[in-house]
């Protein structure tokens, strides 16, 4: 069945080219393929149909075509659109861009005022709102100041990949932790049981209470702070131990608590 | 017998001075992410990748959009062109005397255009649009090996895996303040690394001819697609190197195993545009120069890494670092194209030639560690050049055409190894089912080297894969 279906479909495809194929071609495959630096394009002739209006014979003098008593209906002629030079007194502010292109001066009381020909080298049409268009006519109402106030940039952090194809090397900026910005579950299970935070890297000030005491085979659960964070950076209350090594650490003597920018990631138990 | 021993200690102190200085560095995006926005494995159509770069000389149908546009003007007829292809991508890597074939078969649309000529002002014009396929990146890669001299642990410390972690999931420790490991060289490693996507072109453009015997021509280009990433990566300690905790001095560590999976996703947008003249010398010759201007693009980024380290009593250590990601901007140089053909008996004769200064590849918007390649592209990179020749022979007295071509691309790089250069051959013909259809087809076998690292750039991380992707396609063209 299924090589009956395939045979189908081949010849059905072949079938398709042929009549593709056979679709009336004029010519060689030389005219249609061949090494042509001059081809031929064919133009569309113009049907024997077509109304022989256009190729009357010019010099035949004009008459009024309502004094053809003949004709039923009328020859309808395109407008033609012609560019048109406006007086600055006679525009029309409806619809143009005009307003929208000009230098904006802000003066201190807020008002605005267009330096363009018409007002810079007429400026007593500016103080007189009547003439400028403002308040009366609604062109600039007074919420539609501009707005001056700075908008402050919503920076995207960036992050660093670690992997790749590698051919060269950077340099590893590892006091800077780039983690974070967008991190949707950081996790860190440490073989030893306990909870850790991850934190940047600094050794001495390592944020992490239990994996420091690394008695192997433990399974309790310690949760500092809950098992996970948020993204943005909070504040909370860290255990700190382990200022020089783990052997440090491994006494397990809470030492002092501190304040700590957390990161953003989530923190869960080591299962073994 | 002291000169030996002065020797040997030298040669050991120089391998690991290598070791750690590999370990210190660690690496945000590579120089690699850049070389493959700036360069092309496609052919666009079946009948262009027969000839290879020599294309340029020929540029008469609707792959004349991408490699010169002014060749629009040759079209006499309208013209309507799909193509589809197979690529099976062979590799073999060579990792510590150990060599690791793979390979991966992919089936794509090649192209889709459409191309229409007109007259304007009594001289020849025409405008085209259509799709193709700038660069497939399905590949797979397997390296497997016994490394004595080297691991990749000392070096995992990063933003993305930062010391404190490590030291959770067992795998160091914090001595005087320092991470420390001793888990650095003698373990089995292995990875498979996957790399699959492409990029996708969607352009418009229009030739015309300027006099009768010049024309000119220009072409817009969007280009989107995605390139991912996956690699999954082990070091396995096979002869129990590393037996007993010492959680004082990290002098050794009871260490099975470290799995390590990273995946990445870039999601690729630009766009760039293509301006050539095309000057035609009677009817037998003719000659092309194209600007491809820089493509600007906006990559977004989202990677993770999961690592997890096993013990000899079953425990485990993990760390996920969850989804991240980044942005940033790219913009490969400008690419200068040539090409000059002549025809004779129905034999065509075509070259062509395109010079890619990839030194001039520009990251922007990024970490300083991506803009920092910017300084690095220029050191270590070179100028790229592109040659090749084709011939087209129209057979007699047979509806048949056959094209062949040969095309060489030198490495990007200054300093590269043997094979580096990529070999292009493409053998294709055509069928003419009748004078305005022909079924096109295409064997393309390309051959380059590269050589990758595992990690960071020391010794003992380094491999050579070579890839030998074989490409076989099929354009269907119909004019009327």
């Amino acid at each position: 069945m299924k090589l009956l279906q395939k045979n189908l479909l081949a010849g059905a495809a072949f079938a398709l080219l042929g009549i593709i194929g056979c679709a009336s071609p004029q010519g060689t495959r030389e005219d249609y393929f061949g090494y042509n630096n001059k081809p031929v394009i064919e133009e569309e002739k113009p049907e024997a149909t077509q109304p022989q209006a256009e190729t009357a014979p010019q010099e035949k003098k004009w008459r009024n075509p309502l004094s053809d008593n003949s004709r039923t209906a009328h020859v309808y002629y395109e407008p033609v659109f012609v560019p048109v030079t406006a007086p600055w007194w006679d525009r029309y502010y409806g619809w143009e861009d005009y307003h929208h292109s000009r230098v904006v001066v802000m003066y201190p009381h807020h008002r605005v005022r267009y330096y363009d020909w018409d007002y810079a080298n007429y400026p007593y049409y500016g103080g007189y709102p009547y003439y400028d268009r403002y308040p009366n006519y609604d062109r600039f109402p007074y919420n539609n100041y501009p707005d001056s106030r700075e908008v402050e940039p919503v920076a995207a952090k960036k992050t660093s990949r670690g992997f790749g194809s590698s051919r060269g090397t950077i340099n590893r900026d590892s006091e800077k932790d780039t983690r974070g910005s967008n991190n949707s579950g950081w996790k860190v299970r440490g073989r030893d049981g306990n909870v850790t935070t991850p934190t940047p890297e600094k050794p001495n000030e390592s944020t992490s209470s239990s994996s420091s005491s690394r008695s192997r085979g433990s399974v309790g659960v310690t949760p500092r702070g809950g098992s996970s964070t948020e993204k943005k950076e909070t504040t909370t209350t860290q255990t700190n131990t382990s200022k020089k090594s783990d052997s440090g650490a491994k006494k397990s003597e809470p030492a002092k608590s501190e304040t700590k920018k957390e990161t953003t990631n989530k923190v869960r138990g080591r299962g073994e | 017998m002291k000169n030996l021993l002065k020797t040997s200690l030298l040669k050991h102190t120089l391998i690991y001075g290598i070791a750690l200085f590999a370990a210190s560095s660690a690496q945000a995006q590579f120089i690699e992410d850049g070389l493959r926005l700036s360069q092309s494995n496609g052919y666009i159509t079946p009948r262009a990748g027969g000839l290879g770069v020599a294309y340029h000389g020929v540029s008469d149908d609707f792959a004349a959009l991408y490699y010169n546009p002014a060749g629009l003007s040759l079209l006499g007829k309208n013209e309507v062109t799909v193509g589809l292809g197979f690529m099976r991508n062979a590799t073999e890597t060579n990792f510590l005397q150990n060599e690791t074939p793979f390979q991966v078969n992919s089936t794509i649309v090649s192209h889709a255009g459409f191309s229409a000529p007109f007259k304007i002002n009594g001289k020849n014009a025409a405008i085209s649009i259509g799709y193709a396929l700038e660069n497939n990146y399905d590949n797979i890669v397997k390296i497997d090996g016994f490394n004595r001299t080297s691991s990749i642990i000392p070096g995992l410390p990063s933003p993305t895996l930062p010391e404190a972690d490590l030291r959770t999931a067992g795998l160091g420790g914090f001595v005087n303040e320092k991470f420390v490991t001793p888990l650095r060289d003698s373990l089995q490693q292995t990875a498979t690394i996957q790399e699959s996507g492409g990029l996708h072109t969607v352009t418009g453009g229009a030739g015309f001819d300027l006099t009768d015997w010049v024309s000119a021509g220009f072409a817009l280009t969007a280009k989107g697609g995605q390139y991912n990433y996956s690699r999954r990566y082990t070091e396995t300690d096979i002869y129990n190197k590393y037996k007993t905790l010492d959680d004082v001095n990290y002098t050794d560590i009871d260490f099975r195993s470290l799995d390590i999976r990273n995946e990445l996703t870039q999601d690729i947008e630009g766009v760039s545009a293509t301006l050539g003249v095309q000057g035609k010398i009677d009817k037998f010759m003719r000659i092309g120069v194209t600007v491809k201007t820089p493509t600007f693009y906006q990559i977004k980024e989202t990677f993770s890494t999961d690592l997890t380290a096993t013990f000899d009593n079953d425990a485990t250590g993990n760390i996920t670092t969850g989804e991240e990601t980044t942005a940033y901007n790219f913009t490969t140089p400008f690419i200068f194209g040539a090409g000059l053909s002549f025809n004779a008996l129905g034999m065509t004769f075509t070259a062509g030639a395109e010079y890619n200064d990839v030194t001039q590849m520009q990251f922007s918007d990024a970490t300083p560690e991506v803009t920092d390649l910017n300084l690095k592209a220029k050191e270590e990179l070179n100028g790229q050049t592109t040659w090749g020749v084709g011939v087209e022979y129209e057979v007699p007295l047979a509806p048949i055409i056959v094209r062949a071509s040969y095309t060489a691309i030198t490495s990007p790089y200054k300093e590269d190894i043997a094979g580096a250069d990529a070999r292009i051959v493409a053998l294709g013909g055509g069928i003419y089912l009748a004078p305005n259809v022909r079924l096109d087809g295409l064997f393309r076998w390309t051959d380059v080297s590269q050589l990758r690292a595992n990690y960071g750039n020391g010794s003992g991380s380094q491999f050579i894969m070579q890839q030998r992707p074989l490409n076989i396609a099929l354009q269907l063209t119909y004019r009327y």
